[in-house]
């Protein structure tokens, strides 16, 4: 599901690239204000650990052969937002060291595996536990979870390659989410029986009450799965000049005869993606896509953290027992966060410290 | 005594930071450039080429690792006339493929040449090198902090995959595919748990010997006036792509 380079146009992947950089830089503040150090260790291994799986091919129908991706796992095991950090680092070594995955479809690639699959998978897997908290529950979640995250983030990939007029639409999405439906089956083996052997075996790593604010939070997700569809609503609509697809039936059926298209395209400032007053066609797409990237990046950026500044002073001011509790245990991970990032990095008095206590574990 | 150069960008007297922007730039001219002219792949891939030969580059090996990109360019290659498509007979296909032809070639040859370039990357700096251009490049801390990890325990898991893989192997050495498959999940689990168990372990032994976020290393490249020319060429280059 790796896009590689030139599979996508300019406007798409700016695009793309933009929503990708504005989650990740997200993402990157969360980890810093609630994680500490012994969770980037967890937050490694399951990289490396992802790493390693995507090189597992087992083989599907018609000689062909599928990988694991792991978005829906780490999102499971870590949060929706820790694995958008995990899946980007996976995806960013396999760009840069094994060709894997291209640069310009990085933020592409990002969108797809590492935002999309984790949500739509620990959103799945939250409401199996929603429903019952067992080991049977817990399994089924994990099953459903990473095989829905498959499929959606393959529509995905058929849908920018549609937007980049690089496909059939109806085809891309038949072939993709065909094959990759199969490959969610391996998904889901792979990931229920990771989950129910960590169930068994380590319990304490599913249910982390040490996480704040998020990782089991069903209304954060369904925020950001809300704002990701309504997204692949508009850019299905805005991005293609081709009247294919969605556009197709928008007029074809009747429902959009009433807009001119000529109406609204001469009114935009960057009609037809391309920047005004450039000469060369070329030159005015690539300044038009920047200045698109960098508007929608600041925008989204802008907007999350105008909403958490608002949560935020609506918990110090006039919060509920529930809301000044629930601030009360961020405020007291943060701490934890806080000293054990500084105990980290400048006292090797604690570092002594913490090795002394695994020699007496091991001597234990 | 002056030490030899033990990488192959020590050998260009290049830092690592000035070749990631170079080759990101050349990859972003490639894709932005589309349709290619014959003489922009040629310039390419003499690129590739000289520069690989000048820095002691396996070169067959490299253009045989960059073919990673082809079954799936190919794939996608193959799919895309169909949207040309206006009539959905054997006839309106094969129009829609011939119409098609040069769109195919390109979903073809811009992956392969990205590959290359990035492949050349890799193969020209060392993974902690680039870890440390990452971090000059101000990419944020905690995303530094985690590829330095997955760097030092993509070692660990590959111990463990392959103890585990030994160990399955003398137990059932005619397990079928089907089972396999199965297992696969609780190996995952297993290699999880005993990799986890063995990290903290290792990042209490890096705290306890003065670990502040960054390995540490025994060369310190700096920006300097050839990597500004390295730049600078990759940006011309770039540009040329794009409007000739």
């Amino acid at each position: 599901m790796h896009i590689p380079d030139g599979m996508l146009d300019v406007k798409t992947f700016s695009t793309l690239w933009a929503g990708g950089g504005a989650s990740i830089a997200y993402a990157s503040w969360w980890i810093r204000k609630h994680l500490d150090g012994s969770k980037i260790v967890l937050m490694a291994v399951l990289a490396a650990l992802i790493f390693g799986l995507q090189m597992l091919n087992f083989p599907i129908a018609a000689g062909t052969s599928g990988h694991f991706a792991g978005g829906a796992l780490a999102g499971i095991l870590l949060g929706a937002w820790p694995a958008c950090i995990v899946m980007t680092a996976v995806l960013l070594v396999q760009a840069i060291f094994f060709g894997d995955g291209g640069i310009t479809t990085l933020g592409a690639n990002i969108v797809n595996l590492g935002i999309i699959a984790p949500f739509v998978g620990a959103f799945i897997y939250e409401i199996f536990q929603r429903i019952s908290n067992g080991y049977a529950s817990k399994i089924g979640g994990a099953f459903v979870g990473a095989f829905v995250a498959v499929v959606v983030s393959s529509a995905a990939v058929a849908l920018e390659l549609w937007a980049s007029n690089h496909a059939h639409f109806f085809a891309a999405l038949g072939a993709m989410t065909f094959f990759h439906a199969l490959i969610g089956i391996g998904e889901g083996i792979v990931t229920a029986g990771l989950i129910a052997y960590v169930a068994k075996v380590r319990p304490q790593l599913l249910d982390d009450e040490n996480i704040p604010n998020g990782k089991r939070s069903l209304k954060s997700m369904s925020a950001v799965l809300g704002a990701l569809a309504v997204i692949a609503a508009g850019f299905s609509f805005l991005a293609s000049t081709h009247p294919d697809g969605l556009e197709f039936v928008y007029f074809e059926s009747g429902i959009g005869a009433e807009f001119e298209e000529a109406a609204y395209v001469s009114m935009a400032p960057l009609s037809d993606y391309l920047l005004p007053g450039v000469g060369n066609e070329t030159l005015a797409g690539i300044a038009a896509g920047i200045i698109g990237a960098v508007l929608t990046g600041a925008l989204l950026f802008g907007g999350v953290v105008l909403l958490k500044r608002r949560r935020a002073q609506a918990v110090t001011g006039t919060g509920t027992a529930e809301t000044t509790a629930d601030a009360v245990i961020a405020e007291a991970a943060e701490t934890t966060a806080e000293a054990a990032i500084a105990e980290a990095a400048t006292t090797a008095v604690a570092g002594t410290a913490k090795a002394a206590q695994e020699t007496n574990k091991t001597k234990e | 005594m002056q030490r030899p150069p033990t990488t192959p960008s020590a050998t260009l007297h290049l830092s690592p930071q000035g070749m990631l922007i170079a080759a990101v730039v050349m990859v972003v001219g490639i894709v932005v450039g589309m349709p290619h002219a014959p003489l922009e792949v040629i310039t390419v891939l003499a690129l590739v080429v000289i520069i690989g030969l000048v820095a002691r580059v396996n070169v067959p090996k490299l253009f045989l690792r960059s073919l990673i990109v082809i079954p799936i360019a190919g794939c996608m290659a193959a799919f895309a006339p169909l949207r040309l498509v206006s009539e959905w007979s054997t006839s309106g296909i094969a129009q829609a493929y011939t119409q098609g032809a040069g769109q195919m070639t390109e979903l073809i040859l811009t992956p392969w040449m990205c590959v290359l370039v990035m492949l050349l990357l890799a193969a020209l700096c060392p993974e902690k090198d680039l870890l440390y251009a990452l971090e000059r490049l101000h990419i944020p801390q905690a995303f530094t902090l985690l590829l330095t990890f997955l760097y030092r325990y993509v070692g660990v898991m590959g111990t463990q995959l392959t103890a585990a893989r030994r160990s399955v192997l003398s137990r059932a050495p005619n397990m079928s595919a089907r089972k396999q498959v199965l297992l696969y999940g609780n190996l995952a689990g297993a290699m999880l748990v005993r990799a986890h168990d063995r990290g903290e372990r290792i990042y209490a032994a890096m705290l306890s010997r003065g670990f502040t976020g960054s390995l540490p290393r025994i060369e310190r490249h700096r920006f300097g006036v050839l990597d500004a020319a390295l730049v600078a060429v990759a940006i011309l280059l770039g540009f040329a792509f794009v409007v000739l």
